[in-house]
């Protein structure tokens, strides 16, 4: 309830300072739209049914890209961390492709897979794709080796001691790379859907730029950090649970 | 016990990357259902020596044979206790039990009997549905000896498994484990820095010596069972197992000052 109040009065002041800013420093729409007039285009947006559809191609976008990037950088973690050798080979490319901004490949993302949803499901893949493959490399190398102790000894086989030891070990750790990589993801979401999209959130601020419906830009602007803030409270309240639950008395 | 050999060293070496002998030229028989104590200070090898009974360790020279067959990697036949329990803690008291039958096929009936009659054996039916970090050390320790029983093994090892416990927490479970080796009959080999320990439970204690990493010395304990800590003969073995360790420390020259 607390949290809650909290959050009202900073949603408040984020809109008392916005329109402070308009009135004091009294700039024309056309550089700053006032919150009003950004309320009117929610409102429009909303009625025809426009914003939803742009937000649902979005999600449908990042849900893809986000989860097929998770998936496979678990499973390869999972394995890499267990063969130190490879990964000793792997490591520096990895390190080499790391802090490439997934936009740098977007002349080769258009090049392969055309335009449409593609380039931002695969930008969002690579933004996605780092963060988890890193972090569960490292929780399966700390994972303790009294387990590992405890599992020769049961004789399990590999996959046994993968799926049954090493996973739920590295679990909470690979969680924080999720969580983490949720966060870059849809950073990179707007700038996927401004290589060759025609429809998104990104999108949505490309067509409005060219338009110069600077209310409208501002508009999707808040619906992506507001969703971004809402998938942020999602997977922390869903890594909680799963540690309360599993790793806690 | 039996005059059966079940585990034997036969003139073991081991060294870590050509460095220092950790253990040098050691022979050794254990009989099934013998309690072995191996005690000894910090780096004599009785932890390595525990390790390599367990198929954790390989020998540089010699051979360890479990069964007249080579020791070669871990078995279910041969379970070790550790100081630190390896529980799961993602698992409940019951959960973590049963974990030993993951690799294995064995009826669900059979594994809830199993489960259901060593719970009962280290008093924890009651606690079945609890998760790791909400129990006391010696619960823990407990809970991962159920988990070896079940296993119904052959060796049961033990490093340090009580030295993270209060002492009475200590004599419980040393009792407990009296108690289980009546019923079992499972061989056990205990590494430990409690004299005590070793007396209360070893049919044989072994002194590893620390700068040689040989067999210092040897105690047939001749005690019946169950022990009784302050009776005459227990301070008999303590007095001159304390004896072993004096005599292995060098006498300091005397200086004399003019």
């Amino acid at each position: 309830m607390r949290k809650s109040g909290l959050l009202v009065i900073s949603a408040l002041l984020f809109l008392t300072i916005w329109q402070l800013i308009i009135s004091v420093g009294n700039y024309p729409e056309a550089l700053l739209p006032s919150p009003k007039n950004v309320f009117y285009a929610f409102e429009k947006y909303s009625s025809d049914g426009l914003l939803i559809s742009h937000i649902g191609i979005s999600m449908y976008r990042f849900v893809l890209g986000y989860s097929a990037a998770a998936i496979l950088a678990i499973l390869l973690g999972l394995a890499l961390g267990r063969l130190t050798l490879l990964w000793g080979i792997l490591d520096p490319i990895v390190q080499l492709l790391r802090p490439v901004s997934p936009i740098a490949w977007s002349p080769f993302i258009v090049l392969w897979f055309g335009i449409g949803n593609m380039p931002a499901i695969v930008i969002i893949f690579i933004a996605a794709f780092f963060p988890v493959l890193l972090s569960t490399i490292t929780a399966v190398k700390r994972v303790d080796p009294l387990y590992l102790k405890v599992a020769a000894n049961l004789e399990l086989s590999n996959v046994q001691l993968i799926g049954k030891i090493i996973f739920p070990a590295a679990f909470p750790a690979i969680a924080g790379g999720l969580h983490l990589a949720l966060g870059s993801a849809w950073v990179f979401l707007v700038a996927g859907e401004m290589v060759g999209a025609q429809s998104g959130l990104g999108y949505l601020i490309v067509d409005a730029r060219n338009s110069l419906s600077l209310d409208v830009v501002m508009m999707a602007i808040l619906t992506i950090g507001i969703i971004g803030f809402i998938l942020d409270r999602i997977i922390h309240f869903a890594e909680k649970w799963v540690v309360h639950k599993y790793f806690s008395a | 016990m039996t005059n059966e050999i079940i585990l034997e060293l036969k003139n073991i070496v081991k060294n870590y990357d050509g460095k220092k002998q950790v253990i040098n030229n050691i022979s050794l028989q254990i009989k099934k259902g013998e309690t072995i104590a191996l005690v000894g200070k910090s780096g004599c090898g009785k932890s390595t020596l525990l390790n390599i009974l367990g198929g954790f360790e390989c020998v540089t020279k010699g051979q360890a044979l479990f069964n007249g067959q080579e020791i070669i990697k871990p078995t279910r036949q041969c379970v070790m206790l550790m100081q630190n329990y390896g529980l799961l803690p993602w698992k409940n008291v019951r959960k973590n039990i049963e974990f030993a039958f993951e690799g294995i096929k064995l009826a669900q009936k059979e594994q809830q009997e199993r489960t259901d009659y060593y719970l009962g054996l280290v008093n924890l039916t009651e606690n079945e549905k609890t998760m790791p970090n909400a129990l006391s050390g010696g619960m823990q320790q407990r809970v991962a000896l159920a988990r070896a029983l079940v296993m119904k093994p052959q060796v049961l090892l033990f490093d340090e498994p009580f030295a993270a416990l209060d002492t009475f927490t200590r004599y419980y479970l040393q009792d407990e484990l009296v108690k289980i080796k009546n019923e079992e009959q499972t061989t056990m080999v205990l590494v430990t820095h409690d004299i005590d320990e070793a007396i209360y439970l070893a049919d044989r204690i072994i002194i590893l010596n620390q700068n040689s990493g040989e067999i210092q010395k040897e105690f047939q304990v001749k005690l019946s069972i169950p022990r009784e800590r302050a009776s005459a003969d227990f301070q008999y073995y303590r007095e001159a197992i304390f004896k072993e360790f004096q005599f292995t420390q060098e006498q300091q020259t005397i200086e004399f000052n003019i």
